[in-house]
């Protein structure tokens, strides 16, 4: 039976010695439950700590303190046949074929060599399969990635920034590949900078920041924490129309794109609207703010002024 | 675990270090083959002109000054110098190419460029793994990470150590033609074989220790060049340098004199003769201790690099 967590992760804590230097925290007790099935986002800057989490996950750092559990385990080797993973850019031995690599790996995990070439179709790389791999582009080298995580059929899959690198157009296959992985019941569990595609495709995410958890949960519920709902608002006289709303109860800021945001409830527009007339102040604009992952992500790891 | 070890094997044999070392040796013994066979001689006459001249050279040196003094000492030359015979000279000359004397000697000689070759491919087999990130992706298929180590160490060792003796099997087969040619066969008897079969597999012993050194090496330094210098400071500089401290005391623990030691050995020397029946055969040194002592170093490098690569993180 299916444990209802795929990854567990409790107080981990993983710091690194540095000769003559103090000692570096990485990740500072963390706690992360990642529900099974379904696309879950890790997110957070560069240096927070996301990529040591996924080595901790996958058996290749010890963590100082806390446990990691995958699939019901504490123990990697017992399920690694069930997780496909790539850590930061895929390697493979650039002087061999992607096909030959795969098979190397099918080899290495006892595989089934005959799931090489529909993992390389299902990657459209069937092609290209032949060629050595040091000819092909960061983005082939991401899809022959995507196709070794594949080769094990895996129930979970952990990817760190699989979409680097990648066109618009690889994007959205990956994009696709994805959520079709997570329809399939997998459970997916990414890290990315690409906050948009992020958004666009997981069911919860987690932001981390100097080592920490700083949000996680479903996409919807991590949005609201940017402070609900809010409006953005158009006028010819902004400085004045910001005056007036701030003082009838409704907090606004400039936007710096000649519009104000306002903090008010989606049944305000209409109070919103007679509360300028009446000061002869005619909107241009109103609509409801669109919350994005980027604006909260930036606004939790304090990356925006 | 089969699947790993196959996986390695196929990955070792694919190397280019591996292929080109390998061509490059072919070529070597094939070329060294053709030079050999162009400059011996069928014939021991051959070498006359060269003997007769050395004969001529040493009688007008014995009848010059030195001699004189000699006489006037009460002594005659035949007392204290003697010139080699015509036909003794012939053999020093000797250009006929002897396959089974210079098939041994030849094969006690190369054993030790081939345990640098060794040392140095198997070192790059594991360095470059590190190099590249591949460990990384090897270790998310295999998490256990003595199956890993054992999984690179075994094919290297066991592909090494039958590569060399196919190449020693080679040179022992073109060694043949010359020797038929030009040259002399004599002494090609089973037990001459058995002892060449067995240098062989000293040769071969020797390169998976080189081998050896160098996995254990790579896995401490996670990377080719540390452990390509880390080996030439040892055997270039350290090694010398204790083999002479303490008139040499440390000489019986060290690297080159183990690995001399080990396919030269054993020197027996002949006690007594036959015709009166107390002829004894005494080994002075055998290849056993060398032998042991090598197999304790080799085991207890790779013990430590498994103990290194197991604890530390693969970051």
């Amino acid at each position: 039976m299916r444990s209802v967590n795929a990854i567990e992760v409790s107080s981990l804590r993983k710091s690194f010695r540095r000769r003559f230097r103090s000692e570096k925290i990485a990740v500072d007790g963390l706690d992360l439950e990642v529900p099974a099935g379904g696309v879950y986002g890790f997110l957070g800057p560069n240096g927070s700590g996301k990529t040591t989490t996924i080595r901790c996950l996958l058996g290749l750092v010890r963590p100082t303190d806390g446990e990691c559990s995958v699939l019901g385990s504490t123990h990697f080797p017992e399920v690694v046949r069930r997780v496909g993973s790539i850590v930061e850019t895929p390697t493979f031995f650039g002087g061999f074929s992607g096909r030959r690599n795969l098979e190397l790996l099918a080899q290495i995990g006892e595989v089934p060599r005959t799931r090489v070439d529909g993992v390389l179709e299902r990657v459209d790389l069937a092609e290209a399969a032949d060629d050595r791999v040091r000819t092909y582009s960061l983005g082939m080298k991401q899809r022959l990635g995507m196709a070794a995580v594949l080769l094990k059929d895996p129930e979970l899959l952990v990817l760190d920034e699989p979409a680097n690198g990648l066109d618009p157009a690889g994007l959205k296959e990956v994009r696709d590949l994805l959520r079709d992985l997570a329809d399939e019941g997998r459970t997916v569990f990414i890290s990315s900078h690409l906050l948009h595609e992020v958004q666009l495709i997981c069911d919860s995410v987690a932001i981390m920041s100097h080592g920490r958890c700083i949000a996680q949960g479903p996409v919807d519920e991590v949005l609201q924490v940017r402070g609900g709902n809010a409006f953005v608002v158009r006028a010819p006289k902004l400085r004045e129309a910001k005056s007036v709303l701030t003082k009838a109860g409704y907090p606004s800021t400039f936007r710096g794109d000649q519009s104000l945001r306002v903090v008010a409830d989606v049944s305000a527009a209409g109070r919103i609207t007679k509360t300028l007339a009446e000061k002869s102040i005619y909107l241009t604009e109103l609509r409801p703010e669109e919350i994005s992952l980027e604006a909260v992500f930036l606004e939790l790891t304090g990356d925006v002024s | 675990m089969t699947g790993l070890l196959l996986a390695e094997a196929r990955r070792f044999l694919s190397r280019r270090s591996f292929r080109v070392i390998g061509v490059l040796a072919v070529v070597a013994v094939i070329g060294a083959g053709v030079l050999v066979f162009v400059e011996s001689s069928k014939s021991l006459s051959a070498s006359l002109p060269q003997a007769k001249q050395m004969v001529t050279e040493c009688h007008q040196a014995i009848g010059s000054g030195p001699t004189a003094r000699i006489r006037n000492g009460g002594l005659t030359v035949r007392d204290v110098a003697s010139c080699p015979t015509i036909r003794q000279a012939e053999i020093l000359f000797d250009k006929r190419f002897h396959y089974t004397d210079t098939t041994k000697s030849t094969t006690q000689n190369v054993a030790f460029p081939l345990f640098f070759l060794a040392f140095a491919i198997a070192a790059s087999f594991v360095g470059a793994e590190w190099a590249t990130g591949m460990m990384t992706t090897t270790l998310t298929w295999e998490p256990r990470r003595g199956r890993v180590l054992l999984a690179k160490v075994i094919p290297a060792l066991l592909i090494l150590g039958a590569a060399v003796i196919v190449l020693f099997a080679f040179m022992a087969v073109v060694f043949i033609p010359i020797g038929v040619f030009r040259g002399i066969t004599t002494g090609m008897t089973a037990s001459f074989w058995g002892h060449l079969a067995g240098l062989w597999l000293r040769a071969a012993l020797i390169a998976m220790f080189g081998a050896s050194l160098g996995i254990g090496l790579a896995t401490l330094a996670r990377n080719t060049v540390a452990a390509l210098g880390i080996g030439f400071v040892f055997v270039a500089i350290l090694d010398p340098i204790f083999s002479h401290l303490w008139r040499g005391r440390f000489g019986p623990w060290l690297l080159m004199q183990n690995l001399q030691r080990a396919m030269r050995m054993p020197i027996e020397h002949v006690v007594g003769h036959a015709a009166f029946g107390n002829q004894v055969t005494m080994t002075v040194q055998s290849a056993t201790r060398p032998a042991i002592l090598l197999s304790i170093y080799a085991v207890g490098l790779l013990a430590a690099a498994y103990a290194t690569f197991r604890a530390r993180d693969v970051t």
